[in-house]
């Protein structure tokens, strides 16, 4: 067990990291702190040197640039008549519904995720329109921020997903492929967590917003939801006819929201709407709200990107990874681990350097075992996003508690029925193959099965 | 030390606010860059610079909020165990934590700032735009220099530290004075967002962001 | 016992990539024929710097010994070195070959780099992926007209967005990751890659033609630490330079190999290869003959860089004609 003991020794970082959290050290110098002590301990502290360098770089990334933006334009609806009108909408189709509103969380996750590949522009775009909805609505800050952190990891698992062109692009896998892939596992997630929320909603009693509405007064509110309901659709609609990249999409949206809102005022001076629009003033208070969220959001960004760099460095994935290989040659053994080994993993690593160091150590071991490479791709990516939402060191959480306010640990508590439900997808993800490999099966022989031709 | 407490609150109060302040004017280049770069393109003359103008642009943002948020509370952390501590325990846990803080702080400044001194061109599109609209007015080889300047992007690496120097200093010695007279600033150790210390020169921001209600 | 120097080498790319590979051939001879004086110590997959950029910066700190980038990058350091990427100046991967061995070019670009950065050393200039052609995904680009009014995605290096600008194109920024996105939707109607870059991103799903205009070389430019360098003893520094040559054979040799796989793949997706004739290739050098003025105005350097860069070109044309003129005889 010579091997054991290394291995405990040389994960430093991640024993470093869990106390450092543990006695009350803020994430941010926590993972500064876990990073300098691996460094010390491999003896290559003058890679310190690097590390400036890569905070840099992990913040100067264009796509996580949707972070800020999906904020803003999230912020902007939030001031305006927005959030009033889904709420009102939301009410009006599933308000009598128990906990309608936790369910409209998911739903929306499920369109948003047809437009970001990203889990954390999920949690604040949707997190800062639908917890104060939720707030007013009368659930518990905390568990309309875990139900949004929950929901927001089918944002990577449905396509387009940043974290599979990534997997991809290591691996050498068909990115369509994948693509198809992964859209049963996401709507499982969905399904999952609706079927966890409409238990919990009759247990606790939820609150019911209001008595069904007449078909008449749902469709009016559906009109005052109409512009805002669009923005999905001209995002998608944008992206799919090539007008803007998925990155620049989130910037578009800041610029409709915007576009909404003085189209608002103009009404209102008319006489055309009742609600009125906000001015200069708000402006500047929402840019001011916007730039803090979202530069708390990217310290951790920068940092985690220096801290998953020292965790390469030091070779601790693949430390685990040895651990692992050497217990079992079953592959349902296999599966287990490689699940409850990534999960670990998810705890303390981003989603995407997860995959950039953990793809190319597992899946030729994967290959091995006889599993199809796509269907471990879509299982792997499943596995390392449901971790951004686990403690101790998920983003997806941190962001939830920095957009809802409420404290990390009640979240932390509230969010536990959802990550169980996520946990049981996961295991049917890798048990059922079928449920990854349908789709991208009919895809490619649907041509020959219904028309003849190959393609 | 109350005096320098008050002279450090009011230092770190100003630069936190100014660099919200310009954090709030990098979110609008940066938007407005990405704008740019759709309309841009969609017209079919693209323009080059509007990248690295947002990607600048967004670290800019970050490192400007970095003081306010450290000063406001607003950096994630675990309070569970500080809360089953003893009044005692905790204090002196608080104390050794922004001390931890501190020194890790100072090692960041100095790596920031070699960062920033060995710095290589980084906004090779924008340099040459600046530099096509200077040389009419002084001349190429003035606005040559302008290639070699273009690192001082980096500069907000080291500035931004120090800010979070200037605040870990200000939490450290009130951390020091709770130790001294024994009494606790309100919830202090609470970083969740929902409690603020009790000083007025702090308290001039009651509203998390995000929530307006 | 501990080896004296230890040659920290960051790759881009994992280990199953041939600079990888080239690396491994390198440690076995350094380490080898210096007795165990001369280690090298890879860092894979980026680990310890994912860009030029940072990586540059790492070698200009100290902390990064060894470093294999395209033009590009180095351009940003030096403006001058990103010449090497001005398009129809090399005809062929022979003479591109004979240019890069030409020692008098090669130490003018060797001192222009110590000159600018202080501690970064050109060694070699292999290849990286063979030639950077035109690849599109709907219209294919016969002739330098098709290149009007289409939006082509380009790295951001001025020399490439100045190429496609002259062409009457409009040079499109893209990150890297949003890349395969937008040529699936259309944000971008084609791009400007070698080979192995399109198949190993999976754009060939979406790219159908590939035109070999072979506008630019895709050289592999090896650079040392000489802080590093110059400390080592000068038997040590040759057993060094003689490790570089073997990177540059085995990177000169492999790539065309590999070339031939990532084609069979673009053709296998259903992707067309279009070769142009002499008097086709003669319209995108006629249409792209501006570039060179547009290169000297850039900076004032740039006029001696590029004089010894063409007298190297025509010697080496002359003697690569002379040899095959000889062996057919
Ligand atoms: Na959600
Ligand atoms: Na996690």
């Amino acid at each position: 067990m010579g091997g054991f003991a290394a291995a405990i020794k040389g994960l430093a970082v991640f024993w470093g990291f869990l106390l450092l959290l543990a006695i009350g050290v803020p994430v941010f110098f926590a993972m500064l702190g876990a990073g300098v002590l691996q460094l010390w301990q491999i003896d290559r502290i003058a890679f310190l040197g690097m590390q400036v360098n890569r905070i840099y770089s992990g913040i100067a990334s264009f796509p996580i640039m949707a972070v800020p933006f999906f904020i803003l334009a999230g912020e902007i609806m939030n001031s305006g008549m927005v959030t009033r009108a889904l709420v009102d909408f939301s009410r009006a189709m599933l308000g009598h519904i128990r906990g309608g509103l936790a369910h409209v969380n998911i739903a929306a996750s499920v369109l948003f995720a047809g437009l970001s590949g990203s889990a954390v522009a999920d949690t604040s775009a949707l997190g800062s329109m639908l917890i104060p909805a939720m707030e007013k609505n009368g659930y518990s800050r905390s568990f309309a921020a875990a139900i949004t952190a929950a929901s927001s990891v089918i944002g990577p698992v449905i396509p387009p997903s940043g974290l599979m062109v990534l997997y991809a692009f290591v691996m050498n896998v068909d990115v369509a492929r994948m693509f198809l892939g992964g859209i049963v596992p996401g709507l499982l997630l969905a399904g999952s967590l609706m079927i966890v929320t409409a238990f919990m909603a009759r247990r606790f009693d939820f609150p019911v917003a209001n008595e069904r509405m007449p078909w008449r007064q749902r469709g009016r509110a559906g009109l005052r939801a109409f512009f805002p309901l669009l923005t999905p659709i001209i995002l998608l609609g944008g992206i799919l006819s090539g007008y803007f990249t998925p990155t620049e999409a989130a910037a578009v949206a800041v610029a409709y929201a915007l576009l909404f809102n003085i189209c608002v005022m103009i009404c209102h001076r008319l006489g055309l709407v009742g609600e009125d629009g906000f001015g200069l003033a708000t402006f500047v208070k929402i840019l001011r709200r916007t730039a803090i969220q979202s530069g708390v959001v990217l310290l951790l960004v920068g940092v985690a990107s220096g801290f998953s760099q020292i965790v390469a460095i030091a070779g601790v994935p693949a430390k685990l990874t040895d651990m692992m290989l050497s217990v079992s040659d079953n592959v349902v053994v296999f599966l287990l681990m490689v699940n409850l080994f990534l999960f670990i993993v998810g705890m303390v690593l981003d989603a995407g350097p997860a995959i950039l160091i953990l793809g190319p150590i597992l899946a030729p071991a994967a290959a091995t075992y006889g599993v199809d490479p796509v269907h471990f791709a879509v299982m792997m990516c499943l596995n390392v996003t449901v971790g951004l939402a686990t403690p101790p060191m998920g983003l997806v959480l941190f962001v939830a508690t920095s957009i809802s306010g409420a404290r990390f640990a009640d979240i932390v508590r509230a969010i536990i029925p959802f990550l169980l439900a996520e946990i049981v997808v996961i295991m049917l993800v890798a048990y059922v193959p079928a449920l990854t490999l349908t789709l991208p099966w009919l895809w490619e022989n649907g041509g020959t099965l219904f028309s003849g031709s190959a393609g | 030390m109350r005096q320098l407490i008050s002279l450090l609150s009011r230092v770190n109060r100003a630069v936190s606010e100014l660099g919200v302040g310009l954090a709030c004017l990098f979110l609008v280049m940066m938007t407005a860059a990405v704008l740019l770069q759709v309309v841009s393109r969609e017209m079919r003359a693209p323009i080059g610079w509007t990248e690295e103008v947002a990607l600048a642009s967004m670290v800019w943002v970050t490192f400007l909020i970095g003081p306010w948020a450290y000063r406001h509370h607003q950096f994630t952390r675990i309070d569970v165990a500080l809360e089953a501590m003893s009044p005692r325990t905790r204090m002196i846990t608080n104390l050794l934590i922004h001390l931890f803080e501190a020194v890790l702080l100072v090692g960041a400044i100095y790596y920031s700032w070699r960062f920033f001194s060995g710095g290589n061109s980084l906004l090779p599109q924008t340099t040459r735009l600046l530099r096509n609209l200077v040389t009419p007015l002084i001349g190429a080889d003035a606005a040559g220099d302008l290639v070699v300047k273009n690192k001082y992007v980096y500069v907000i690496l080291p500035v931004g530290f120090t800010g979070l120097l200037l605040v870990s200093a200000e939490h450290l010695l009130r951390s020091l004075r709770t130790l001294a007279t024994g009494r606790e600033e309100i919830r202090n150790f609470d970083l969740d967002g929902s409690a603020r210390t009790p000083e007025a020169d702090i308290g001039d921001t009651p509203a998390r962001p995000g929530r307006e209600d | 016992q501990e080896p004296e120097f230890k040659l920290v080498t960051p790759l881009a790319t994992g280990e199953d990539n041939y600079n990888y590979q080239a690396m491994q051939a390198f440690r076995n001879h350094v380490f080898n024929k210096s007795n165990g004086r001369v280690d090298v110590e890879i860092y894979t997959g980026g680990t310890l710097c994912a860009s030029g950029r940072e990586c540059f910066e790492g070698m200009q700190a100290g902390l990064v010994d060894i470093y294999q980038s395209n033009f590009g990058e180095p351009g940003n350091l030096w403006p001058a070195f990103a010449g090497l990427d001005l398009p129809y100046m090399l005809r062929d991967d022979q003479v591109a070959e004979c240019v890069f061995d030409d020692q008098e070019f090669m130490s003018s670009l060797r001192r222009g780099m110590l000159e600018q950065t202080g501690n970064i050393r050109l060694m070699v200039i292999s290849n990286s992926g063979g030639w950077r052609n035109f690849a599109t995904t709907t219209t294919p680009i016969l002739t330098p007209e098709d290149v009007k009014g289409m939006k082509l995605r380009t790295i951001p290096a001025e020399i490439q967005q100045e190429l496609v600008r002259q062409l009457g194109g409009a040079p499109t920024g893209i990150s890297w990751p949003e890349v395969y996105t937008s040529l699936a939707t259309g944000v971008v109607e084609g791009t400007k890659n070698g080979i192995t870059d399109i198949v190993v991103m999976n754009f060939h799903e979406h790219i159908k033609h590939i035109t070999l205009d072979g506008h630019a070389y895709m050289g592999g430019t090896w650079f040392i630490n000489n802080d590093k360098f110059m400390a080592m003893d000068e038997d040590l520094r040759k057993i060094v330079v003689e490790g570089f040559e073997i990177i540059e054979q085995y990177l000169r040799a492999y790539p065309k190999y590999h070339d031939v796989k990532s084609f069979q793949a673009f053709v296998e997706a259903g992707g067309t290869i279009h070769s142009l004739t002499n008097e086709q290739k003669a319209a995108f050098r006629e249409a792209a003959s501006g570039m060179e003025d547009w290169f000297t105005s850039q900076d004032p350097a740039n006029q001696g860089f590029l004089d010894n860069y063409k007298s190297a070109i025509a010697k080496c044309e002359a003697s690569v004609d002379a040899l095959l003129e000889a062996a057919v005889q």
